[in-house]
C-alpha cells in the first residue's frame, strides 16, 4: 500500500491575473521519484512555485501527507517537511557554503541535528566537504546546484521539489547530478519531483512522470511508459514550433 | 610657539579621535541598514538628531548622576522606534512594491526632510527658541590637561571605547550568530531567505531597531559633549557617507575609516588655522575629497575588513 506523500487537486495557479497551470493533478507516493517533462513555456517551474506558495494559488488544493497546505506561505511548507529548490537564485551567493547549509537548517534548534544533516549532505555530495568556507557565490555552477540541494536536504524534508537542478550546466555534470538523486532518495530518505528539461534522462531515472503541456497534464505513467508513447514526440515538438514563435 | 604647536595638535588628534569614533559609530548603523536592505539612507542622519534631542529632554528630566545613562537609554529607544517607523511607513512598502536602491534612496531624502523639520517645527512651536540647541546637562568633563589647551574628557573615551567594542559586535553578530547570519540570508537572496523558514520581515525589523539605536547613542554622545540642533545629523551625513565609502560597508572598515578622516578633519584644520589663518569651514571638502576619490578608485572600499560579498553584475 501507498502512502501519498504530495497531490495536487485540480489546482490552478501564475503570478499575476492569468493562471499558467490549469487543473492539475499530480502525486507523489513515498520513496517516489516523479519527473514533470514538457516542452518550453509549459508551466512545469510555475507548477512547483504554486505547489510550495512562491506562486499564486487560483484554485484547488496541494495536499501533504493528510494535510491541506494550500494556503501556507513557503516558510511554513519547510517547516513541516517539505523541501524546495528553485531554478534560478537558489544559493545564498554572499554566505559560505556552510553558512548556505546552515540557513537551510533555520527552523532546526539542536546542534547536533545540524551536523547531522550536514553530515548526509556531505556524504552525497563529498565535493562540498572541502568547500564548506567558500563564498557560494564564487563556485561553478554545477558545485552551487549541489549547495542547492544541500541547502533544501537540511531540514530532512520528507518531499523535495526539484526545479530543473540541471539547467545550464555541463551535459556530463547534468547526468552526474541526476544520478546523485538516486543516492539522496536512500542517503536523506526523501520523494522527489522533480522538473527536467531533459525529459529522456530524467525519466530513466524515475519512477512514474507527468508530461506538462499548456499548462495541463497530457500524460502520465511510468519513465517506460511515457517514453514509449508514440504521441511522445508529437506533444514535444508540435508544442515546441508554437512555443518559439509565442 | 612650538609648545603651542605642540598642544595644538595634541588636541587637534585627541578631537580627532573623538569626532572620528563618532563618524565611525554613526557609520555602523548606516553601513547595517544598507547591509541588510540595500538602501543608502539619507534619513539615517535624523535618527542621530532624534537620538540628541531625546538624550538632551530625558537627561534634563532625569537631571542628578544618573541622568547621563538615562539619557543614553532615552535616545537608543527614541532613534530606535524613528528608525523602524520610517521603514514600516516609509521604505517596506515601496520595496515590497519592487523599489530600486535608487528610488529608496530619493524616498530617504524625503523621508529625512520630513523628519527633519517636524523636528526643528515641534522645537519652535512648543518650546522656544532656546531649545534650538540641547545638550545633556551633563557635561562631558576633562580627565586629563595638556598644556592647558588640549584635554582628554570623558566623551574621548566614551566614543572610542563605545564605537569599538560595537563595532566588533556587530561583526560578531552578523558572522557568528543566528539572526546575523540570517539578515546576510535575507540580504542576499530573500526569496530563498524565506523558502529556508527565515521570517524576513522580523529579521528586517530588528536590523533596524539595532540600526536605530546605534544612531540614537551615536546622538547621545554628541550632546554629552557638543550641542545638537535639529541640522545636525544632518551636517554630519556627508562625513558618515564617507566612511561606510571607504570602509566598503564593512564594520571594522567603516569604523576605521571614520577615525581616519575625523583625524583628517581635525588636524588638516588645526594646521590650517595655525599657518594660513582660515576657518574650519572647509574641513567637509576631506569628506567630499576622501569619498570622490575612493568611489573613483576604488569603489569597494579602501579598509575591507571582511570578505563577505561577491560581486555580481
Amino acid at each position: 500500500m501507498n502512502t501519498r506523500m504530495l497531490e495536487t487537486r485540480s489546482l490552478s495557479g501564475g503570478y499575476t491575473d492569468v493562471p499558467i497551470v490549469h487543473d492539475v493533478d499530480v502525486h507523489v507516493d513515498k520513496g517516489e521519484i516523479v519527473a514533470l517533462v514538457g516542452p518550453n513555456g509549459a508551466g512545469k517551474s510555475t507548477l512547483l512555485k504554486t505547489i510550495y506558495g512562491v506562486a499564486k494559488v487560483f484554485g484547488g488544493q496541494v495536499i501533504f501527507e493528510t494535510r491541506d497546505v494550500t494556503k501556507l506561505p513557503p516558510e511554513k511548507k519547510t517547516m513541516i517537511g517539505m523541501g524546495f529548490v528553485p531554478q534560478t537564485d537558489n544559493v545564498f551567493p554572499d554566505l559560505t557554503v556552510e553558512e548556505n547549509l546552515e540557513m537551510g537548517a533555520y527552523l532546526i534548534e539542536d546542534e547536533n541535528k545540524i551536523r547531522e544533516s550536514m553530515e548526509i549532505v556531505f556524504n552525497i555530495f563529498p565535493a562540498l566537504k572541502g568547500l564548506r568556507n567558500v563564498l557560494a557565490g564564487s563556485l561553478s555552477g554545477g558545485q552551487q546546484r549541489m549547495v542547492a540541494v544541500g541547502r533544501a536536504l537540511m531540514t530532512r524534508p520528507k518531499i523535495l521539489l526539484l526545479d530543473e537542478p540541471t539547467a545550464g550546466l555541463a551535459p556530463k555534470i547534468a547526468i552526474e547530478l541526476l544520478k546523485v538523486l538516486k543516492k539522496i532518495r536512500e542517503e536523506a530518505g526523501v520523494s522527489i519531483l522533480i522538473v527536467e528539461q531533459h525529459a529522456r534522462r530524467a525519466l530513466e531515472l524515475s519512477d512514474r512522470g507527468y508530461v506538462l503541456v499548456y499548462g495541463k497534464v497530457v500524460l502520465e505513467g511510468t519513465g517506460e511508459e511515457i517514453l514509449a508513447h508514440p504521441d511522445l514526440q508529437r506533444l514535444f515538438l508540435g508544442v515546441q514550433k508554437t512555443a518559439k514563435t509565442g | 610657539m612650538t609648545n603651542t604647536f605642540l598642544y595644538g595638535s595634541i588636541g587637534a588628534i585627541l578631537d580627532g579621535l573623538l569626532v572620528g569614533s563618532l563618524y565611525g559609530l554613526m557609520g555602523l548603523g548606516l553601513t547595517l541598514i544598507y547591509r541588510v536592505t540595500k538602501i543608502p539612507n539619507f534619513a539615517y542622519a535624523e535618527y542621530i538628531t532624534y537620538g540628541g534631542y531625546a538624550a538632551a529632554a530625558a537627561a534634563g528630566l532625569a537631571a542628578g548622576a544618573s541622568g547621563a545613562t538615562i539619557g543614553a537609554l532615552a535616545a537608543i529607544v527614541a532613534a530606535a522606534l524613528v528608525a523602524l517607523l520610517s521603514d514600516e511607513l516609509g521604505f517596506k512598502p515601496l520595496w515590497r512594491k519592487g523599489a530600486s536602491p535608487l528610488h529608496l534612496l530619493v524616498a530617504s531624502i524625503g523621508i529625512g526632510l520630513i523628519l527633519r523639520y517636524s523636528l526643528l517645527g515641534t522645537v519652535v512651536l512648543f518650546f522656544s527658541t532656546k531649545y534650538l540647541e540641547a545638550a545633556t546637562p551633563q557635561r562631558s568633563f576633562a580627565l586629563l590637561q595638556f598644556g592647558g589647551i588640549a584635554s582628554l574628557t570623558s566623551a574621548h573615551v566614551l566614543a572610542v571605547s563605545a564605537a569599538a567594542i560595537l563595532a566588533i559586535g556587530l561583526w560578531f553578530m552578523f558572522t557568528r550568530t543566528r539572526i546575523g547570519k540570517a539578515m546576510r540570508a535575507t540580504a542576499s537572496n530573500p526569496t530563498l531567505a524565506r523558502i529556508s523558514g527565515i521570517n524576513i520581515f522580523f529579521v528586517r525589523r530588528i536590523t533596524w531597531l539595532i540600526a536605530g539605536g546605534l544612531a540614537g547613542f551615536a546622538g547621545f554622545t554628541y550632546a554629552y559633549y557638543n550641542f545638537v540642533n535639529p541640522e545636525s545629523g544632518w551636517l554630519m551625513l556627508l562625513w558618515i557617507f564617507a566612511a561606510a565609502t571607504m570602509g566598503g560597508f564593512t564594520f571594522l572598515g567603516t569604523l576605521i575609516s571614520g577615525i581616519i578622516l575625523g583625524l583628517a578633519e581635525q588636524y588638516i584644520s588645526f594646521l590650517a588655522q595655525y599657518f594660513v589663518g582660515t576657518g574650519a569651514q572647509y574641513s567637509p571638502i576631506i569628506a567630499l575629497a576622501a569619498m570622490f576619490i575612493v568611489l573613483l578608485y576604488k569603489p569597494e572600499g579602501v579598509i575591507r575588513m571582511e570578505a563577505l560579498a561577491v560581486r555580481r553584475a
